[in-house]
């Protein structure tokens, strides 16, 4: 009998251990998240990079808290509470809109004193084989940004706009033998608003050699409002793919040059799931309103259901008293 | 025997295996590899630090699948009692695990998944009545309102209209009564501390105000991912959080209710807030393991019905062998 107990109790272990590791080698995760969800539908048209695009419309925005960066130095930020966020997919790239309140521009950096207003959206790369870090990955599990800056989209490169009054005697060389941080790639000096940028860890941040994120933003009546683009699939090494019907994670970075916000000094928010929804996008556009007033019905109801229960057992157990 | 203390008795079973799997992936993997991070040349650390990511990440595999397990049984185990407070907890329960189990597939769920599992916090709080009185489930109680708190939080943010800034006084609310949650946890046993666990709890009061006084960055985001505690509320109610987990624990010690130890240490992998459906079912198992391991006497006629709560030294031998 007890032979027999125990090798029961053996069987259910190795079952338990068994299930476990087909669970680890396949990647298959049962468990979900229950942070903020972001779902990009599929557009009916192409949004495009324009933040102003009436394809945005029908698409519900969904709110992400910011807090200020204080886990690595440099470390500050705050300045900006929340971003709203949107996505679409079309034709087989992937579309994020980031709005949020920045009452003042800075879109030049020209001067050393001078900060320039900036977004990057964090994704757990490819070969991450658990959700990485949010503050810029871990060595199992590398991150992909995609990086915005305010004042190379506005092509404020140009040394005489922020020093009217300076002199150069003459520069006739215009190739990148001559133009020395464009010849060394440095990323800011290409002209290109979007960074696409690798890391596994913070102080690890690398310019990825795959250029392939868009973006383009413009000012709004109460800040900016950017949208990036890649397609689903990239070359780049240990960068992100989507797939509709797939879901990954999806972090946010916002700096407000006003602030002399740069580096580590920055709001960011934790992780929220990203859904690349294989449907059309709904009418009404994200979740249904009526999902969630069902939802908060089955809350209310049901918390009282839940009092009623406890009261229920405490005059049960004063009666067996 | 029946049907009700079998399955009981598998609860039993599993959760000591369940709390150490659950604990295993939360000091390898939430916590180790987020702390290796911080480590200065940690390239040099990278091999140790892999292999410790790999086995954090089995235990947490490990921990799902017996979650899964013990909350078949403890929903069972629950409808087999009988009473009206289990079975409309074990339905609730059950609610959650479907839902949780479809989340993958129908992500538009979220806002049910979060609904429910308050819902069935609150339920599974309600059924610890019958067994161990009124008081004993104010704590489970409040983490069922924590979890209620972060399910708005999660349905304003969902929704169009009032801005996400608007929500964290609920993000506070669900903190605040967490932390009470574990303040009033020595309330499980329904007598009070002993002087020993008063001391204990008094050390791990000074020890949480010192660290939460303290102006650490690192350990804030360590905590706040890993249990959800942000570290944003008076150092004091941290310190009383504290004091009242360490002293319930020190108390199922001493008092030979050495079954509530997994229960506390889920509690504790399971942190506040909704995280995943993952750590939400560790609370969820906990509190109704809470229920089912209430010191109870079960009736001559092995219906698996309830009375009222008895010293352990007077139990009918039946129920002493569950």
């Amino acid at each position: 009998m007890t032979m027999h107990v125990r090798s029961r109790k053996l069987l259910v272990a190795c079952l338990v251990l068994l299930t476990a590791a087909v669970l680890q080698f396949t990647g298959v995760n049962p468990a979900a998240s229950q942070t903020v969800l972001l779902v990009a539908y599929e557009s009916p048209r192409d949004p495009g990079l324009d933040p102003t695009s009436a394809a945005w419309d029908a698409v519900r925005a969904v709110e992400v808290p910011l807090a200020a960066q204080r886990g690595s130095y440099a470390a500050g930020g705050g300045s900006v509470a929340t971003v709203r966020l949107k996505a679409l997919h079309y034709g087989g790239s992937l579309y994020i809109r980031v709005e949020w309140t920045d009452r003042t521009e800075n879109a030049s950096a020209l001067r050393a004193e001078d900060f320039t207003d900036a977004v990057a959206l964090e994704f757990p790369s490819r070969t991450a084989a658990t959700v990485p870090s949010v503050c810029m990955g871990q060595p199992d599990a590398g991150v992909n940004i995609w990086y915005w800056r305010a004042d190379v989209d506005a092509g404020n490169v140009a040394l005489a706009a922020a020093y009217p009054n300076m002199q150069v005697d003459g520069y006739p060389f215009e190739d990148d033998t001559f133009l020395t941080a464009r010849g060394a790639a440095n990323p800011v000096a290409a002209d290109r608003p979007v960074q696409t940028l690798t890391s596994r860890l913070f102080g690890y941040l690398n310019t990825s050699p795959v250029q392939d994120a868009a973006g383009k933003g413009t000012r709004t009546e109460s800040g900016w409002a950017v949208v990036f683009s890649r397609t689903f699939r990239s070359t780049g090494p240990d960068h992100a793919d989507f797939a509709p019907g797939a879901r990954t994670d999806l972090a946010v970075a916002v700096w407000d040059g006003a602030n002399r916000e740069r580096d580590g000094m920055k709001s960011v928010s934790q992780f929220a799931t990203l859904q690349v929804a294989a449907a059309s996008l709904p009418g009404g556009g994200g979740i249904d309103g009526r999902f969630i007033a069902l939802a908060a019905i089955l809350l209310v109801g049901l918390s009282g259901i839940g009092i009623g229960l406890a009261i229920y057992g405490a005059a049960e157990r004063s009666r067996e008293r | 025997m029946t049907a009700a203390i079998r399955l009981r008795r598998f609860v039993a079973a599993v959760i000591p295996w369940l709390a150490c799997a659950a604990l295993a992936e939360l000091f390898l993997l939430r916590t180790g590899t987020r702390l290796a991070i911080h480590i200065p040349a940690a390239e040099a650390l990278e091999g140790p630090y892999l292999v410790a990511a790999s086995v954090g990440r089995f235990a947490f595999f490990v921990a799902l699948v017996l979650a899964v397990l013990a909350a078949g049984a403890a929903l069972s185990a629950l409808w087999a009692r009988g009473d009206a407070p289990a079975r409309v907890a074990a339905g609730l329960f059950a609610g959650f695990v479907v839902i949780a189990a479809l989340l993958p597939l129908l992500p538009g769920v979220a806002p049910i998944t979060a609904g429910i599992a308050a819902l069935a916090a609150s339920a599974l709080a309600a059924a610890v009545i019958p067994g161990r009185g009124p008081w004993p489930a104010v704590p489970f109680a409040l983490l069922g309102l924590s979890l209620l708190a972060s399910a708005c939080y999660t349905a304003v943010l969902a929704s169009p209209g009032p801005s996400a800034a608007a929500a964290v006084p609920l993000l506070d609310a669900a903190e605040f009564t967490g932390l009470v949650a574990g303040a009033t946890l020595p309330l499980v046993f329904r007598r009070r501390p002993a002087f020993s666990a008063a001391l204990v709890a008094a050390l791990a009061a000074l020890l949480a105000l010192f660290v939460f006084a303290a102006p650490s960055a690192s350990l804030r985001i360590i905590l706040l991912w890993n249990g959800g505690i942000t570290g944003a509320l008076p150092p004091l109610l941290y310190a009383a959080a504290s004091a009242g987990f360490v002293a319930a624990a020190w108390e199922a010690w001493r008092r030979g209710e050495s079954r509530l130890l997994p229960v506390f240490a889920l509690l504790l992998a399971g942190g506040l807030g909704l995280h995943n459906t993952y750590q939400t079912l560790l609370l969820l198992v906990a509190i109704a393991a809470a229920a089912l391991f209430a010191p109870l006497t079960v009736r001559v006629d092995g219906r698996g019905s309830w009375s009222a709560h008895v010293s352990p030294g007077a139990l009918a031998p039946s129920a002493r062998q569950l």
